[in-house]
C-alpha cells in the first residue's frame, strides 16, 4: 500500500471546478512531483490533503489514516506524520528562526528545554542554517527563509513533506539548490517528498515521479523520462514552455479579470 | 420591490452566515480558555504575558491622555451650565457619575477597540494570507488556542485596569480644570467626589469593560481570521473591525447603561 492515496477528489468554488476527480499515490521513500500550469489546483488539492479544506467528493489516505474523513481533534493526532513548506514559506515572522523550529516540538512533545535546545540546532544544521537560530525569519533572504521552513517541516521527524513551489521567488541557483536539498533530504532521511511546482526544468531532474494536473484533471502520471519524451500535445506544450498549443496562454476572461482586479 | 426584498434577503443570509461563524468561533474560545486547561492543555504563557503588555501598558498613555482631556472637558460644560443656576458645587458630582458610570469605560473601550482592535485584526489577517495560520494548523496548533486566546485573556484583564485608569484620569483632569480654571474650591470638590465615588458604579464599571473586551477580542480576531486573498483584504478586514467594535462598544454601553441605571 503506498504511505498517500488520493482518491477521485472533487472540489468546486462557487460552482466553479478546481478539482475534477484527481487521483494519484506516493510512494514511501520517494520524491513526488506534482505539476501543472498555475491556478489548476495544486495548492486546493494540498490544502486538501493537509485537512484543511474539506473536499466535494474524495478519500485521502495517509499512512492508514482517511484524512477526509476524521474530525479536528482526530487530524491533530495524525499531522505528525506530515511536514508542510509553504508557497509563502509561513514561519512565524515575532518568532525567532530558533523558536519557530521549536515551536512544533514545544506543542506536541514533552521534552526538556535543553533537548529540545539540542534539536532545533542540529534541524537548523541540517539544512545548513547552523548560525541563525536568533534570527528573526525578516532578516533572510528568500532561499535561507525556505531553508528556515524545511527545518521546522521536519522538526518532528515527519513521514511525509509536502513543498508548495519550493522554488517560487528563488534565483535559479539557489532555486537548483533547493530541489537538490529535497532530493538528498528524501534519500538520506527516508522521507517522502511531495513537492508542488510548476518548474519542469528544476523539478523533472530530482524527481522519482510525476503527476501532472491540468484543469482539475490528472493528464500525466509517470517517470520523468516519459514526461520529458511524451507526445501528448498538453504535456509537450508543459513540458517544453510552448507557447503554440492546448494550453492556452492568453487567459480566459475570469483569469483575467482575477489578475487585473487582484480578487 | 422584488430586487429590493432579494437584496435584503442576501444581506440577511450574509449576517446569520457571519454569526453562526462568530458563535462557533465563540464556542471554540471558551473551550480552549475555560475547559482545555482543565485537560492539561493550558494557556501559552508567554503569548498571554506578551499581549498582555501589548493591550495595558502599550494602551496606557493614550488611555490617560484621553481621560484626563475628558474630565476637562466634562468639568468645564457642567460648570458652566450649573452656573447660571448658582449650582457650581454640584458640578464636581455630576462628573464623578458621568465618569464612572459611562464616560471612563466607554472611553478607555472605545480607545482600545482603535488602537488593539486594529492590532489584533490586522496582525491576525497577515497571518491568514501568509499561510501562518494554516502552518499553525498543519503542526496541530490550534488558532485559536495560540493566537485568539491570549488576545482575549490580555482583554480582560487589562481592559478592567485601564478603566480604573481612566476613571483616576478623568477625575485628575476635571479636578484640575475645576479649581484652577472654574474657581471649585478644592475641598468641596474633595467633598463631592468622595460623596459620589459608589461601589456599585465601580462594579458596573467592571462589567462594562468586561463586555467590551470579549466584543472587541472576539470581534476583530474573527475579522483577522477569515481574511482571505491579500493584503488589501487585511486593510478592509481591519477597518471593519474597528468601526464595528466601536460601534458595537458605544451600543453595548448604552445598552448596559439603560439596564443598570434607568
Ligand atoms: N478559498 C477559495 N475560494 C474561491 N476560489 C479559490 C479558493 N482557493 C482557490 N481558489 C481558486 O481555485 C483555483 C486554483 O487555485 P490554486 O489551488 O491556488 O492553484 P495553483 O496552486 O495550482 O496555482 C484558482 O482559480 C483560485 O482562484
Ligand atoms: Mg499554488
Amino acid at each position: 500500500m503506498a504511505l498517500l492515496e488520493v482518491h477521485d477528489l472533487h472540489k468546486a468554488f462557487a460552482g466553479r471546478k478546481v478539482l475534477d476527480g484527481v487521483s494519484f499515490a506516493a510512494e514511501a521513500g520517494e520524491v513526488l512531483a506534482i505539476m501543472g500550469p498555475s491556478g489548476t489546483g495544486k495548492s486546493t488539492l494540498l490544502k486538501i490533503v493537509l485537512g484543511a479544506l474539506k473536499p466535494d467528493q474524495g478519500r485521502v489516505v495517509l499512512d492508514g489514516d482517511e484524512i477526509t474523513a476524521l474530525s479536528e481533534r482526530e487530524l491533530d493526532q495524525v499531522r505528525v506524520k506530515f511536514g508542510v513548506l509553504f508557497q509563502n514559506v509561513a514561519l512565524l515572522h515575532s518568532l525567532t528562526v530558533g523558536e519557530n523550529v521549536a515551536l512544533p516540538l514545544i506543542e506536541h512533545s514533552p521534552l526538556d528545554p535543553s533537548v529540545i535546545e539540542i534539536m532545533v540546532r542540529m534541524k537548523l544544521s541540517q539544512v545548513g542554517l547552523t548560525d541563525f537560530e536568533n534570527f528573526y525569519p525578516n532578516q533572510l533572504s528568500g532561499g535561507m527563509q525556505k531553508r528556515a521552513g524545511l527545518a521546522r517541516a521536519i522538526a518532528r521527524d515527519p513521514k511525509v513533506v509536502f513543498f508548495d513551489e519550493p522554488t517560487a521567488g528563488l534565483d535559479p541557483v539557489v532555486g537548483q539548490a533547493m530541489v537538490k536539498l529535497i532530493r538528498d533530504f528524501s534519500r538520506a532521511l527516508k522521507i517522502t517528498a511531495v513537492v508542488i511546482s510548476h518548474r519542469v526544468d528544476l523539478m523533472l531532474p530530482v524527481a522519482d515521479r510525476v503527476v501532472m494536473l491540468y484543469n482539475g484533471k490528472v493528464v500525466f502520471s509517470g517517470l520523468p523520462a516519459d514526461m520529458a519524451a511524451s507526445e501528448d500535445p498538453l504535456v509537450r506544450q508543459f513540458v517544453r514552455g510552448e507557447i503554440e498549443g492546448p494550453i492556452p496562454v492568453i487567459p480566459a476572461p475570469e483569469q483575467l479579470k482575477k489578475a487585473l482586479l487582484g480578487e | 420591490m422584488r430586487r429590493l426584498l432579494g437584496y435584503l434577503g442576501r444581506r440577511l443570509i450574509r449576517f446569520l452566515e457571519h454569526l453562526t461563524s462568530i458563535l462557533y468561533l465563540c464556542r471554540e474560545i471558551g473551550y480552549w480558555l475555560v475547559v482545555a486547561p482543565f485537560q492539561g492543555k493550558h494557556w501559552r504563557r508567554v503569548e498571554v504575558t506578551r499581549m498582555m503588555d501589548e493591550v495595558g501598558a502599550g494602551s496606557l498613555p493614550l488611555v490617560l491622555i484621553i481621560s484626563v482631556a475628558l474630565g476637562m472637558i466634562v468639568v468645564v460644560l457642567t460648570t458652566s451650565q450649573l452656573r447660571d443656576l448658582g449650582a457650581t458645587r454640584y458640578s464636581a458630582g455630576l462628573v464623578t457619575l458621568a465618569l464612572m458610570r459611562s464616560l471612563g469605560p466607554l472611553f478607555t473601550g472605545i480607545v482600545v477597540a482603535g488602537r488593539v482592535g486594529a492590532a489584533i485584526a490586522a496582525r491576525f489577517g497577515t497571518m491568514k494570507v501568509s499561510e501562518e495560520v494554516l502552518a499553525l494548523e498543519s503542526m496541530a496548533i490550534n488558532p485559536v488556542s495560540y493566537l485568539v486566546v491570549p488576545v482575549i485573556v490580555a482583554l480582560v484583564v487589562m481592559l478592567p485596569c485601564l478603566t480604573l485608569f481612566a476613571e483616576a484620569g478623568g477625575l485628575l483632569g476635571s479636578f484640575v480644570v475645576g479649581t484652577l480654571g472654574m474657581g471649585i474650591d478644592p475641598d468641596l470638590f474633595r467633598v463631592q467626589v468622595t460623596e459620589h465615588l459608589d461601589n456599585f458604579d465601580i462594579l458596573v464599571g467592571m462589567v462594562k469593560s468586561l463586555t467590551y473586551a470579549l466584543i472587541v477580542g472576539v470581534f476583530c480576531s474573527y475579522q483577522g481570521l477569515t481574511v482571505e486573498g491579500g493584503a488589501e483584504n487585511v486593510g478592509r478586514a481591519t477597518m471593519v473591525s474597528v468601526v464595528f467594535s466601536i460601534i458595537l462598544v458605544v451600543v453595548a454601553d448604552a445598552g448596559l447603561t439603560v439596564a443598570f441605571y434607568l
